[in-house]
């Protein structure tokens, strides 16, 4: 029964304790809310500059959406004060500042959505390069083990063979790694926005492009191994040396459309700096592998009998040839008869054996020649042939044909005999 | 002779008419003086304030003086000013029990009228314009008064300077 009284009264307390705690609390809250024209104005321009610093510093869309839907609550909340911010922000309006703050949440948003695909593709690259990096060194490796091999070497002549073969396979397959590392950043990173790429580094995300798949400590390597190779090379041939050509060419052609970029994502310090070291690399990369080039062509053309006066670019190399072709061309009208025949021979054979079959597509890469002055060089050594082959060949023809004629009418001739007699 | 006298006359007349009204003072009508958000300003040491926006300045010892009776120090932190559609200076201050109205003459603010608000002060005074009046608030506890210079505007009534509330 006390018990019962005891709870009759507890219900009856909290019965009026409960509502008092309510209203006490509302009341409270009232009194709270309550802001003069000032207090508005100040809150909404804090709350407008809260939002517009945090988009500043928003460094994914996660935070943006956030951001976003802040901006949204402010608009929200603010909008039956729209004349006294049209007032306080004048010569803005409360509703330019919303439109502005919802322009700038979205660019930020696309920004960053940008950044984040750009960060994808550039992480997938730096598996990439770590790749490529893994795979060129255990080739530089096996290069350079063969090297020292056949420096060392006191096997027979067919071991030796053997190993500068390897040796000659083993730096094919390092060149074409070289081009398809080339390919595979050109495609990445020319895709990259520059702009995007400062909004990377600003957001400190650089720090994780750093680690081992950095493309520009790579292609630093890169061109460093091969200055190196070639200054060390032994047994290349002018094919080998054209191969390597093309590739610097391919290199730096990379390098002159992407350097900048690759710069700004990978430089730390002074990137004006590393750029230079960089340029100045590959520079000297091209010129190590044009020099040994052009010394690697005129003993090619030495040794297959073919005596041209030495070049040593392009222009020079073109010119050799068109004079050399250009007066064979006059010799053999003259008809010097078996000696232009022989030149002719010598100098199709190795045209036609060495510089097309083997050489062709690292000419036109490394710009030795173009694709017209290989025509042209074509063309002379047409009107060279027609004019040193001899006309025996012609005086054979027409005395087989004759020969044949001859044959079939005697046939004839026998046949009618043979018939005559008969009747 | 009577023809040139009235020509004569005309004449006169027309030209103390147009003497008369190159004399009088050029005056606009109907200016709205009203700021619309009031303006929250810091005190010195000195006990000067000023307000950027619209380039006043002026000493609130004289109107702490009236509030504590003591100039010895400045006590007054903030002010809270606002301008009436008339053109009058609303003042007060947090624990001030008035609002000064002032109006501003040559190089002075003159009282027009003292508003007694509360006995005690406000802790968290602040003005809104509410044209034609200004509205004072009490931002801790909500209640608001309404203002012309001639004092608190009731309800019901016109003009009153005796405290009240709403």
């Amino acid at each position: 029964m006390t018990l019962f009284k005891n709870s009759i009264s507890i219900t009856k307390v909290l019965f009026l304790l409960v509502p008092g705690i309510i209203l006490s609390s509302n009341l409270g809250a009232m009194a709270q809310e309550v802001k003069s024209d000032y207090e508005i104005q100040q809150d909404f321009k804090k709350q407008y500059n809260e939002i517009n610093n945090k988009l500043t510093e928003a460094d994914n869309t996660a935070v943006v959406n956030e951001i976003i839907e802040r901006v949204k609550t402010l608009e929200k909340n603010y909008t039956d004060h729209r004349e006294l911010l049209n007032v306080a922000l004048h010569p803005e309006t409360f509703s330019s500042e919303m439109e502005d703050l919802k322009r700038r949440a979205l660019a930020a948003k696309n920004q960053l959505a940008t950044i984040e695909q750009q960060e994808e593709k550039l992480q997938e690259l730096t598996q990439q390069v770590t790749s490529y990096d893994t795979r060129l060194e255990d080739l530089n490796k096996r290069t350079d083990s063969l090297r020292n091999a056949m420096q060392k070497s006191l096997n027979s002549e067919k071991q030796l063979t053997g190993m500068v073969r390897r040796y000659r396979e083993s730096l094919e397959q390092r060149d074409e790694l070289i081009l398809s590392f080339v390919d595979s950043v050109m495609i990445t990173y020319q895709k990259l926005q520059v702009e995007t790429m400062q909004d990377l580094e600003n957001a400190k995300k650089k720090a994780r492009f750093n680690a081992d798949g950095n493309a520009l400590k790579m292609i630093m390597n890169i061109a460093d191994e091969n200055i190196s190779l070639i200054n060390t090379g032994k047994d290349l041939r002018a094919g080998d040396y054209l191969r390597m050509s093309a590739v610097q060419h391919e290199f730096k052609n990379m390098w002159d459309k992407i350097g900048d970029k690759l710069v700004e994502i990978y430089a730390e310090g002074d990137k004006q700096k590393a750029k230079e070291n960089i340029s100045t690399a590959i520079a000297e990369w091209n010129e190590e592998v044009t020099s040994k080039t052009w010394t690697s062509l005129n003993a090619s053309f030495d040794s297959a009998g073919i005596n041209l006066p030495k070049f040593n670019d392009s222009e020079t190399f073109y010119q050799t040839l068109d004079s050399y072709l250009g007066e064979s061309i006059k010799a053999s009208e003259k008809g010097s008869g078996g000696t232009s025949l022989k030149n002719y021979k010598h100098f199709s054979s190795f045209w036609s054996n060495r510089v097309q079959a083997d050489w062709t597509p690292y000419i036109i890469e490394a710009n030795v020649l173009s694709n017209d002055q290989m025509a042209t060089i074509d063309s002379q050594l047409a009107t060279w042939a027609s004019n040193a082959e001899p006309d025996s060949n012609n005086l054979l023809v027409y005395l087989l044909g004759f020969s044949i004629l001859a044959i079939v009418a005697l046939g004839i001739m026998l046949f009618r005999e043979k018939k005559g007699s008969k009747a | 002779m009577m023809r040139l006298s009235k020509f004569l006359k005309t004449l006169l007349l027309i030209c103390v008419s147009v003497f008369m009204g190159c004399s009088q003072a050029l005056v606009i009508s109907e200016v709205d003086y009203s700021q619309p958000i009031e303006s929250v300003l810091q005190t010195n040491e000195k006990g000067m304030v000023n307000d950027v926006k619209s380039g006043l300045s002026f000493n609130i010892l004289p109107l702490q003086y009236v509030e504590t009776q003591d100039t010895s120090s400045v006590t007054t932190e903030e002010v809270r000013m606002i301008r009436g559609k008339e053109g009058y200076y609303y003042i007060t201050s947090p624990g001030y029990q008035n609002v000064f109205v002032m109006a501003p003459e040559k190089g002075t603010l003159k009282l027009e009228n003292r508003i007694l608000i509360k006995e005690g002060g406000m802790s968290k005074p602040a003005f809104n314009q509410r044209n034609p009046y200004v509205q004072l608030l009490n931002r801790e506890t909500g209640e608001n008064y309404t203002l012309t210079a001639k004092g608190i505007q009731q309800p019901d009534e016109n003009n009153n300077s005796e405290k009240g509330g709403s």
